[in-house]
C-alpha cells in the first residue's frame, strides 16, 4: 500500500470551509471527499470550488461521497436515474479516485427528504442493492464502496451487517467505508466492544475511515439510556480517536481517512479551532500507525470481469410497499407508543421486517430520525 | 497536499464573501461583492428557495 491519506468531508459551506481554510494554507489536507450530490437545484459551482475540487482531482485524491441515492428503494425512480447520469457527468470532470454510498433506503417521499434506514438482510435486497451498485460502477468507471450504517433496530442486525455489506459488494469487487463512529454508536446502543464489532467485518476491504462527533439522545422507554447518534454535529470524542488507532493496522487496503463534521456546527471561532484540533490529532495517528498496517501490494477494488447488468433496474413492489408504509408510521405517529401499535397493524408485521423483535428503544430513535428529518434540508428541529 | 497560492487566495475570497452562496447563483462565475444582490447574498448558505448548502453528510442519525 502506498499511503494512507488524512483527508476531509468538504463541500460548499462557509464555515466548513472557513475552519479548515488554515489547515490547506498548511498543506495538511492530503485528500479531499466531496457530497457531489448535496448541491441539488443548483446548476453552477464557483470556479474557487472547482478549482479546489480539480486541484484534488489531479492528485488522485479526490473521493465522491454519495448521500441521496436511496440504495435499496424497491422502487427505481426517475431520481435515481438522474443521480446516475450526473455522476457519470461529474466523473467524467473530476476522475475520483472512488465512490461511495450509503447503506439503506430514504425514508420520505422527496429525494431529497427524509433519512437513511435499514432494510431487512434477504435475497431481495441483496439482489436490488447488487443491481444498483453495478450502476453506479458503471457509471463512474472507478471503483465503488458503501458505508456501514450507524442505526440498527436489533443485536442481530449489527451481527449481520458486516456479512452482508461483503455480499453486496462483491460483484463489483467493491470496498467499505469503516465509519468509526458509525461502530461507536452500535458499541454504545448493543454494549459493544470494538473487537466484536471489527471481527464481523470483512476488514481487508476497507478502503476509507470516517470518523466524526455525534450526540446522545434521551430514551423515554429505557429511563437510564443514552442512545448514541451520528449526528455530526460535535467535534470527535476521544473513545473514536482510540478506535481509529486500533483500526488502521488492521486494515491492509486503507487509502482515506476523511474527518467529517456538519458546517452548522462550526459557526464559532472556538468550534472552529476544535475541528483543526481533530484534524491534527486524526493525521497524528495516521501517521503514527500507517507504518503498521500489513505492507500488501496496491489493491484497485475495480471489476476483475465484466459483469452482467439487466436492462431494467430491479425492483420490489412489496419492498417498496413497506419502506412507503414504515416511511408514513415515522413519519406521522404523533409518539413513540403510536408509531409501535401502527406498525402492529401493518404490512411489516409478520415479515422479514422483524419488526417483533425491534428494541423499543431504537424504534423510538428511528422515529425521532424520521420526525427531524421529514422535511428535509429546509427545517428540522435542530436548526 | 500544497495548494497553489491564486487558489488559496480564491478560496479564502470565497469564503469570506459567504462561501459561494452568490456565486451559484449565477451562471457567470465572478467572486466580486458587487455581482450580488442583498437578496442574492445569503446567511448562512441559505439560497432564495430556503435550501441549505452545507451538506449533512452522513450526519443524518
Amino acid at each position: 500500500m502506498s499511503k494512507t491519506c488524512s483527508a476531509l468531508a468538504c463541500n460548499l459551506d462557509a464555515d466548513l470551509l472557513s475552519a479548515a481554510l488554515p489547515l490547506f494554507e498548511a498543506g495538511q489536507v492530503e485528500a479531499l471527499e466531496w457530497s457531489f450530490d448535496a448541491l441539488f437545484q443548483i446548476q453552477t459551482m464557483p470556479s474557487w470550488f472547482t478549482d479546489l475540487l480539480e486541484a484534488y482531482a489531479s492528485e488522485k485524491r479526490l473521493v465522491g461521497h454519495g448521500i441521496f441515492f436511496s440504495l435499496f428503494s424497491g422502487k427505481w425512480l426517475k431520481e435515481q436515474q438522474d443521480w446516475l447520469f450526473q455522476l457519470h457527468k461529474l466523473s467524467r470532470q473530476f476522475h475520483f479516485d472512488h465512490i461511495t454510498e450509503h447503506f439503506g433506503f430514504m425514508t420520505g417521499e422527496n429525494f431529497h427528504q427524509g433519512a437513511p434506514l435499514s432494510v431487512p438482510f434477504n435475497a431481495t435486497t441483496l439482489a436490488i442493492g447488487q443491481d444498483r451498485l453495478k450502476r453506479i460502477q458503471q457509471a463512474c468507471e472507478c471503483p465503488v464502496g458503501l458505508e456501514n450504517l450507524a442505526f440498527a433496530y436489533t443485536l442481530d442486525e449489527v451481527k449481520k451487517h458486516g456479512e452482508f455489506l461483503h455480499a453486496l459488494i462483491e460483484p463489483v469487487n467493491g470496498f467499505l467505508i469503516l465509519d468509526l463512529h458509525n461502530v461507536y454508536c452500535q458499541m454504545s446502543n448493543f454494549e459493544l466492544n470494538l473487537n466484536d464489532v471489527l471481527l464481523l467485518y470483512p476488514i481487508h476491504r476497507v478502503r476509507e475511515i470516517h470518523i466524526s462527533g455525534g450526540s446522545w439522545a434521551d430514551s423515554t422507554v429505557l429511563a437510564d439510556k443514552k442512545i448514541r447518534r451520528d449526528t455530526h454535529d460535535d467535534p470527535v470524542p476521544s473513545p473514536v480517536f482510540d478506535m481509529l488507532e486500533q483500526a488502521i493496522p488492521l486494515c491492509p487496503n486503507l487509502k482515506y481517512v476523511v474527518l467529517e463534521q456538519l458546517g452548522t456546527s462550526l459557526k464559532t471561532s472556538a468550534s472552529q479551532a476544535a475541528f483543526r484540533s481533530d484534524f491534527h490529532a486524526m493525521d497524528r495517528i495516521v501517521q503514527k500507525t500507517k507504518s503498521l498496517q500489513p505492507k500488501t501490494p496496491d489493491y484497485l477494488f475495480l471489476p476483475q470481469s465484466s459483469y452482467p447488468v439487466a436492462e431494467i433496474p430491479l425492483e420490489s413492489p412489496l419492498l417498496y410497499q413497506q419502506q412507503k408504509e414504515l416511511s408514513a408510521i415515522l413519519e406521522t405517529a404523533t409518539s413513540y407508543e403510536q408509531a409501535a401499535a401502527l406498525l402492529r397493524q401493518s404490512n411489516l408485521a409478520q415479515t422479514d421486517w422483524g419488526i417483533e423483535r425491534w428494541q423499543p428503544e431504537m424504534l423510538e430513535t428511528a422515529w425521532q430520525i424520521a420526525q427531524k428529518w421529514k422535511l428535509g434540508f429546509d427545517v428540522h428541529p435542530d436548526k | 497536499m500544497k495548494l497553489s497560492k491564486p487558489l488559496l487566495q480564491a478560496l479564502a475570497l470565497g469564503v469570506a464573501l459567504g462561501g459561494g452562496a452568490c456565486s451559484l447563483l449565477q451562471d457567470e462565475i465572478e467572486i466580486q461583492s458587487d455581482t450580488c444582490t442583498e437578496q442574492e447574498i445569503v446567511p448562512n448558505g441559505v439560497d432564495k428557495t430556503g435550501h441549505l448548502y452545507n451538506c449533512p453528510a452522513c450526519g443524518m442519525g
